[in-house]
């Protein structure tokens, strides 16, 4: 006789959406808590790596477009805490009581986007990982609430990446001064936005999330069509980009063996200085140069202005 | 010309009121060519969100006013660059102006019935 686990699972992989939290076992509530939070803190702590940027904006209209795009993900965040409070998750102690180490998002916001330029080429790199990720949540998530609800969010993320290229082209085709320091940016982004994608496939033994099908490709899966897109279009500028379709012409390879020494001070990649995953998985969870700065900008309102807030 | 005109009667039937008083049978191909054109936000061409306020054009050279959804759309510059993009594949289009303009207050009633339907089908309602 299966056990509900094991019929939960058979039903979602049969293409069964779950509505509810009546319809869960408790372990496809712990995964999907997991799943959404990460989601959740990544809309939520690009705002504050994205607003460090934006403050150099080069016109009130470029400001604009990039506040909206701000607004627009403390929205996605909003919504995906509003999906954990419907898990038994409080959404008060999510955005004010955890400490800074323990928001769950990619290693890659905490590194300072020091410019313009460089919230462009992030807005283009890191916002296709995001849409990658999120856009195989849509098509593949067994979880119906968290489907329906990124109908809006995708089609934001869409302007936040065409806001990226388009910056990316202007400043390439502006001269080479425009060009280096676009490509200056792809350099350390690039390999930090193919590690958001996660372990490689070979190192992960066992995937909850691909069990419980509340997304439909692995990670490096994810990783290809991260690829497929970026690769094309930073060609198509003439960047650079340490990637190119392999010999059989079925799939991207790096032209750099994973994984690889970051110096996030000086934002470079020791190229020939190898290191183990563990090594990577000790840097992530240790967290960046800005982790400490951007929850305090977030708590802010819990800290030091409390009394601000005291009636709200 | 004759032809022109019932591409002109087309569009006119398919904008809402506003709109449609501003399509010439001499910018009709013009307004045809901007409903290529999609919001980047909200794939809805900009034709039918009533965004676009006039076109005129005097021999080679067009002008467009455009208006938009707030004053502080956060897509004014992408919108104006693909208006211009679009209308210089126009064969007999030399240069394009596009110029923003307020004078129009846009609202929803600016939205074609197609528009809505679109929207629709990606959770927004009207």
């Amino acid at each position: 006789m299966s056990s509900p686990d094991a019929i939960l699972r058979q039903k979602v992989q049969e293409g069964s959406l779950i509505e509810s939290v009546d319809e869960m076992t408790d372990e496809y509530k712990r995964e999907l808590r997991h799943i959404v939070t990460v989601s959740g803190d990544t809309e939520l702590l690009s705002a504050p790596a994205y607003y460090y940027a934006a403050r150099k904006a080069p016109s009130v209209n470029a400001m604009i477009s990039a506040m909206a795009i701000i607004q627009d993900e403390m929205g996605h965040a909003h919504i995906a805490y509003r999906i954990l409070e419907d898990l038994g998750v409080d959404r008060e102690w999510l955005m004010y009581d955890r400490e800074p180490h323990e928001f769950r998002y990619p290693y890659a916001f905490d590194i300072p986007l020091d410019s313009w330029v460089e919230l462009c080429v992030a807005n283009a790199l890191y916002d296709q990982a995001g849409y990658t990720l999120l856009g195989d949540v849509f098509n593949n998530t067994s979880y119906g609430p968290w489907k329906r609800a990124l109908v809006k969010v995708s089609k934001e993320e869409t302007f936040h990446l065409l806001h990226g290229q388009r910056w990316m082209k202007r400043i390439v085709e502006s001269g080479d001064h425009g060009r280096q320091l676009v490509q200056e940016a792809v350099d350390w982004m690039f390999p930090l936005t193919v590690e958001w994608f996660g372990l490689p496939d070979k190192l992960k033994t066992h995937s909850g999330q691909l069990d419980y099908k509340m997304k439909g490709l692995s990670n490096d899966e994810l990783r290809q069509v991260w690829m497929g897109e970026v690769v094309p279009f930073c060609e198509s500028l003439g960047l650079k980009v340490p990637a190119h379709r392999n010999a059989d012409d079925t799939a991207y390879e790096l032209e750099y063996h994973l994984p690889i020494q970051f110096d996030a001070i000086d934002k470079r990649w020791l190229w020939d200085e190898h290191i183990t995953w563990e090594q990577v998985v000790k840097r992530w969870k240790g967290r960046g140069p800005r982790n400490e700065a951007m929850i305090e900008e977030i708590q802010r309102s819990r800290g030091d202005f409390r009394w601000m807030f005291k009636d709200l | 010309m004759a032809v022109c005109e019932a591409i002109a009667e087309r569009l006119r039937n398919m904008q809402s009121a506003d709109v449609a008083q501003k399509i010439r049978p001499e910018t009709a191909t013009l307004w045809e060519a901007l409903r290529e054109v999609l919001d980047p936000e909200i794939p809805v061409n900009i034709v039918d969100l009533g965004l676009i306020c006039d076109i005129r054009r005097l021999d080679g050279s067009v002008e467009v006013d455009v208006t938009f959804t707030s004053t502080a759309c956060p897509a004014v510059t992408i919108i104006k660059e693909d208006i211009q993009k679009r209308l210089l594949k126009e064969s007999d289009v030399a240069t394009v102006h596009v110029e923003e303009t307020w004078e129009v207050s846009w609202t929803a009633a600016r939205i074609s019935g197609g528009g809505r339907d679109e929207m629709k089908r990606y959770g927004i309602t009207l």
